[in-house]
């Protein structure tokens, strides 16, 4: 259960969103706003960790999971 | 124009992760209180006020009826915030007062009078909760407080924050936590000013109170110890910082103490009691890291220190002794010595005077703690298995002696 490296997966294909050349102004929003909560995503991430609390950790990872694979799907579909 | 995300795709994962977040990190806050707390925060309430918090970008990019923010003021907030078509602009409204009072936060947090920054954090801080409980709900002007110290927790685990601001920071925010801890427990209960709890009222539950009196206090002394942990020393002088508040902070951490032992509350006394160890151990590291130098001067200066620590560690309220912190700082104090008998302190046989009368009545207090442990009533196996091993520490802790 790796949070930080499913927080690094969807950076990376934000990243690969970005590299697209013809995103419009929405995509550019929905991109940004994705990428502030990961932020604070990672910042919750930090935290649980110190909580060591494996009930939180499991609900972040599996949300992030989640997060993913629509990502993914949004990607498929490109 | 070719989209990334087709039609509603976005918005939909925006609406996902904004309602994760603000889960998360609203259960995150209350950890140390219970999630189920927190869960009737999330199911209870219409007025997300997490969104405004965490949804930052996606709130302000709402769409808000000018006309009808317009309407909204303190005075009928709260009324407001039950009219269904009135939503956004209610959610806007206190996320504007919200930021107002961070934004307030932040600039005083810049300030190099930190006197200053701790009077005014507390300021804004109760100013805060006084107005959350007049216009809005109380239980919405608590979530609001944790989402807000939440906020600032974050914000001072960010990596570019400045290191000296995030330390003054955290102590303007410690101190202003057990403020407004105070002062809420003060509204709902009946209990002395300087925070102990006197009668607790049986309206309020024993979550909701460990929650105000304890939870967010002992959370942020835990994040204050967790991050000075990972703070480069070499940075900025966080020796001195602690110095200054060492004395503050055991009488705060005491304090936490004895309202958990109020609340005959064991998870939160042995949190107390490991605060109270964490705190004591870091200056005693330190101490030891002075006296490896070979400045004379810092030398003398690290043993008046040291024996000021022993000193206070006898002084110690009860409430702390609830564990084996005592016996721990003992070992701590015994490392220190065998650590500094290797070098030359013949000049300095006061100091070392003193230092051995405290580590006997450390001792003493060790030895009496071990009787208290003793006579016990209730021991589960847990409990039996702790005490053996604490035995064999007490006899091995005498014989090194």
């Amino acid at each position: 259960m790796d949070i930080k490296k499913v927080i690094n997966d969807i950076r990376n294909i934000l990243n690969k969103f970005k590299e697209i050349p013809d995103r419009d102004e929405e995509d550019n929003m929905y991109i940004a706003i994705i990428e502030d909560k990961l932020d604070s995503f990672d910042n919750t991430r930090k935290q649980i960790e110190y909580l060591k609390n494996n009930d939180l950790k499991k609900e972040l990872y599996q949300e992030l999971v989640e997060l993913k694979s629509d990502l993914i799907d949004v990607q498929k579909n490109l | 124009m070719a989209k990334i995300f087709k039609d509603g795709q976005g918005k939909n994962i925006i609406n996902k992760i904004g309602k994760t977040l603000g889960g998360v990190v609203l259960v995150t806050a209350m950890a140390t209180a219970g999630t189920m707390m927190a869960q009737k925060y999330m199911n209870t309430y219409d007025v997300d006020i997490h969104e405004n918090i965490y949804g930052t970008m996606s709130l302000l990019k709402k769409e808000i009826n000018d006309d009808k923010f317009k309407k909204i003021n303190h005075e009928n907030l709260k009324e407001m915030s039950k009219e269904p078509n009135m939503q956004d602009e209610v959610k806007r409204f206190v996320f504007e007062d919200y930021r107002n009072i961070q934004e307030n936060i932040d600039f005083y947090a810049d300030s190099e009078d930190r006197e200053l920054a701790k009077e005014k954090f507390s300021e804004n801080i109760i100013k805060l909760k006084a107005k959350n409980s007049k216009y809005l709900e109380n239980d919405i002007g608590d979530r609001n407080l944790n989402g807000l110290i939440n906020q600032f927790i974050n914000l001072a685990l960010m990596p570019e924050y400045n290191q000296t601001k995030f330390i003054t920071t955290l102590n303007v925010a410690l101190d202003g936590m057990l403020d407004i801890t105070a002062s809420k427990a003060l509204c709902v209960k009946n209990i002395t000013k300087d925070g102990q709890v006197k009668e607790l009222k049986t309206e309020m539950t024993d979550l909701e109170i460990k929650m105000g009196m304890i939870g967010l206090s002992n959370q942020m002394l835990d994040m204050y110890n967790y991050n000075i942990e990972n703070i480069e020393r070499s940075t900025f002088d966080i020796e001195n910082i602690l110095d200054e508040n060492f004395e503050n902070n055991i009488e705060k951490i005491e304090l936490n103490a004895k309202n958990a032992h109020l609340l005959s509350n064991e998870d939160e006394i042995k949190r107390s009691s490991q605060s109270f160890n964490d705190l004591i151990r870091m200056q005693i590291d330190m101490t030891i890291e002075s006296i490896s130098d070979n400045n004379e001067q810092e030398k003398i200066k690290a043993l008046d220190k040291l024996d000021k620590i022993s000193k206070r560690i006898n002084e110690t309220d009860k409430a702390v002794d609830s564990n084996n912190v005592v016996l721990n700082l003992t070992n701590n104090i015994m490392d220190l010595k065998e650590k500094i008998s290797s070098q030359d302190f013949e000049n300095h046989e006061e100091l070392m005077l003193s230092l051995n009368e405290n580590s006997i009545k450390l001792k003493n207090k060790s030895e009496s703690l071990e009787t208290i442990y003793n006579k016990s009533e209730y021991m589960d196996m847990e409990k039996e298995k702790e005490k053996k091993e604490l035995k064999k520490r007490i006899r091995n802790t005498s014989r090194t002696r």
